[in-house]
């Protein structure tokens, strides 16, 4: 087999298992050869749906080689995860074992151990145990990464055994198995114990151990902490042979049982420090957090150098601000204009004023357009009205940028205000109104654009063009368009000759029209006779 | 030893600390200054909810006229009143430690004083949102520090000696609930205050409170809750 990493999934499903215990049962044994490099053994055991029989699912990593490591690490890395609510009995149980014949280790062997547990209520016994036992010669740093977090609310009788025993001649030049323990809610018990060998240790013994009950729920209340420190003998160092320390923020411990057996012959000095947190507030005082704190310390021979143990009743407080938050049931929606819209000022502006809880009062609710209060007409919608307002002066009030405010209110006597920012914007004027469209005339068509909503501009194209020169022609009709403004225009019949015109004479007019969009006027026809000849 | 912590934000407009009473979120149409206890609630997905500072009895101010974007980034400050970068004065809460020390402290956001709850619909739905630092300075004045010195900071001369805990940005509030990896909390670290001979004042916890997704969804009705500094002290 290559070297390198090699991983190993096996994943068995079962389908609709009536009752009882299914085991599943993976073993890989790695030979000589095939023990360089890392190898991940990862075993997931998911359950879609609660059954009512008990689990097992162990992970066991076996190392049956007795001689000394060469290289690398041993990694055992199980994770314990509870994600919904469970009942009856669950055992979390890693044995990380290195046989007590085990000599020459060199490394640094790692043992994580994680479990966590969901959100909501988990009932019944729950027995969590983390035990590592190390070899007899055991030079280096082994870590027992446990960290056990509980974030719903636990009915548990036994929540958490650590159990941590060093072979014979257990001498770490640094501390040993670091704990970490977050308990958010009713936790009961604490089980840790640590056992150093029997044989002559020619360095000295440091574990540390920190708990931090970090629950701020008044609920919490472990009724004990235990903590073991247990050198058989041989401990000859004079560092610091123990720190222990509990740290309880809020909620209270009731006891804290500590003991430390010591055959050392001499042995370093061990603090024990116990820092409670006392929790009051509004008016809720709990009276004593920490009910005991009991310790025991045996020599059975030798000496140690001192034993400091520290109590440290603290008080916690709270500092806080309360936020107001209201919403109201009544809406203003579906302005008119969307933002950067535009409309013509001779048009309306809507809105839309509705409440699912209170009726909508139309008296109190109206436009205020400048610092003015304009009425609008109300239309019946679902749960309200749509207001609108027209002006009759075409909105001459904006000049430039204008607040126009929503008012609403209902029969529970809320008021919603609503702000619209509005501006005149465009105007676009064309100057051509006095000019001489007649024939033979120069025609000079002048256009301004001017922008007064964002980043105000004027703008101005002019161009001219020349009207033909009339044309005599027999009884020719002109038409002549100025002024601008006129709708009465007048028509020109010029005769060719001056003397078609007789007395006497009946004319018959008939006139046709059409103007550029194409609409044909009826013919109009009169008749109109030259009077006679004067005598 | 005992600790006294006090609470305040900064008015700008007319420079002033107040202490601080009651966070209000409402209507940014309002006059600032106004008379506590005013109110003009707006609807949600309306129109931004502006956050307002009030002292009890007296006035109530608006902070920056309406809340910040609801999906707040790390921005630089642009005003010489930041105390942390990312942080204004003008928009934060300022926790003061003006004697004493205290421990483990964590803020965090709560339905009512009894702090065993979140059963509200805004910290129940992640709404509630705060950026926290813990800071101290050395120079200048309260109102505009210099050689601000937080947690985490890369340069030594600016990291909090005693505890190097970084600010946190845009963190959801709840309880002492976690989702996934993140802590649903701003914690723990400690405060010390600082003698004014040793030339450096503080400790100082500075939060801008702000409420994510206010729209529609929200419904109709009162949404208090609490913002409390949970300490621990001898």
């Amino acid at each position: 087999m290559p070297d390198g990493n090699i991983d190993i999934f096996i994943e068995s499903s079962f389908f609709a298992v009536a009752s009882g215990t299914v085991d599943i049962p993976t073993s890989f044994w790695a030979g000589q050869l095939e023990s360089i490099g890392q190898r991940d053994i990862v075993t997931d055991y998911a359950l879609s749906e609660s059954i009512p029989a008990s689990i097992n699912a162990d992970a066991e990593a076996f190392i049956t080689y007795s001689g000394a490591f060469q290289s690398g690490y041993t990694n055992v890395l199980v994770d314990h995860k509870t994600s919904t609510s469970t009942s009856g009995v669950e055992v979390a149980l890693v044995d990380y074992a290195i046989p007590a014949s085990t000599s020459g280790l060199t490394r640094t062997e790692d043992a994580e151990l994680e479990y966590f547990t969901g959100y909501t209520q988990i009932s019944g016994l729950r027995d969590v145990r983390s035990k590592f036992i190390a070899g007899e010669t055991f030079i280096y740093a082994r870590n027992i990464l446990g960290t056990y977090h509980i974030f719903g609310g636990d009915v548990v009788e036994r929540d958490y055994a650590t159990n941590y025993t060093a072979g014979g001649y257990y001498t770490p030049s640094i501390p040993g198995p670091p704990e970490d323990q977050v308990i958010n809610f009713m936790a009961t018990d604490f089980y840790q114990y640590f056992t150093a060998g029997a044989a002559t240790i020619s360095a000295t013994i440091q574990q540390d151990c920190e708990l931090f009950l970090a629950g701020y729920p008044m609920e919490f209340k472990p009724q004990q902490y235990t903590y073991r420190f247990h050198i058989a003998t041989g401990d000859e160092g004079d560092t610091p042979g123990a720190d222990w320390e509990a740290t309880v923020i809020s909620g209270s411990v009731l006891d804290i049982p500590l003991d430390m057996y010591s055959t050392a012959t001499t042995s370093g000095y061990y603090n024990a420090d116990a820092v409670c947190g006392k929790t009051s507030y509004s008016g809720i005082d709990f009276p004593v957090d920490l009910v005991s704190y009991s310790g025991e310390v045996e020599t059975v021979s030798g000496t140690i150098s001192y034993f400091y143990k520290e109590v440290i009743c603290a008080v916690s407080g709270t500092r806080g601000y309360t936020f107001d938050i209201g919403l109201l049931s009544l809406k203003i929606s579906n302005f008119s204009l969307e933002e950067d819209g535009y409309s013509v000022s001779s048009g309306t502006i809507c809105v839309d004023i509705t409440d699912d809880v209170y009726n909508v009062v139309t008296s109190g609710t109206y436009f205020i357009i400048g610092e003015t209060i304009v009425s609008g007409t109300f239309t019946p919608i679902t749960d309200g009205y749509t207001m609108c307002y027209d002006s009759l002066d075409d909105f001459a009030i904006m000049t430039g940028a204008t607040t126009v405010t929503v008012h609403a209110s209902n029969d529970n006597n809320d008021i919603l205000e609503q702000d619209f920012y509005l501006t005149s914007g465009y105007i676009v004027e064309y100057d051509n109104r006095q000019q001489n469209y007649g024939f033979g005339s120069t025609v000079v068509v002048r256009g301004t654009a001017e922008n007064m909503a964002s980043c105000p501009a004027t703008g101005v194209d002019a161009y001219a063009f020349e009207t033909l020169p009339k044309e005599g022609v027999s009884l020719g009709a002109t038409i002549v368009g100025i002024p601008w403004e006129t709708k009465d225009l007048s028509a020109e019949i010029t005769p060719k000759t001056g003397t078609i015109y007789f007395y006497g004479k009946t004319f018959r007019i008939e006139a046709r029209a059409k103007d550029f969009a194409g609409n044909v006027m009826e013919p109009f026809t009169f008749e109109f006779k030259i009077e006679d000849k004067p005598e | 030893m005992a600790v006294t912590i006090t609470t305040s934000f900064y008015e700008y407009d007319t420079p002033d600390w107040h202490n601080l009473s009651t966070v209000v979120f409402t209507s940014p149409n309002l006059v600032s200054p106004n008379s506590a206890g005013t109110r003009s609630h707006i609807l949600p997905g309306e129109l931004p909810l502006a956050t307002w500072y009030e002292i009890t009895g007296d006035d109530m101010w608006r902070i920056y006229n309406r809340q910040i974007a609801s999906v707040e980034s790390f921005y630089p400050a642009v005003d010489p009143t930041t105390t942390v970068s990312g942080f204004d004065l003008r928009n934060s809460i300022t926790f003061e430690v003006t004697s004493g020390e205290n421990y483990n402290n964590r803020l965090t956001a709560w339905d009512s004083v009894t702090h065993s709850s979140t059963n509200n619909f805004l910290i129940d739905s992640g709404r509630v949102k705060a950026s926290c630092a813990n800071y101290s300075w050395s120079g200048g004045t309260e109102d505009a520090p210099v050689n601000v010195e937080y947690g985490g900071s890369v340069d030594p001369i600016f990291q909090l000696p005693e505890n190097p805990f970084p600010p946190q940005y845009n963190i959801t509030l709840k309880g002492n609930t976690t989702s996934g990896i993140n802590d649903n909390y701003y914690g723990d670290w400690d405060m010390i205050y600082s003698l004014p001979t040793s030339g450096r004042a503080g400790d100082y916890l500075i939060v801008r409170p702000w409420l994510d997704n206010i729209n529609a969804s929200v419904p109709y009705g009162v949404h208090d809750f609490v913002i409390t500094l949970h300490y621990s002290y001898t």
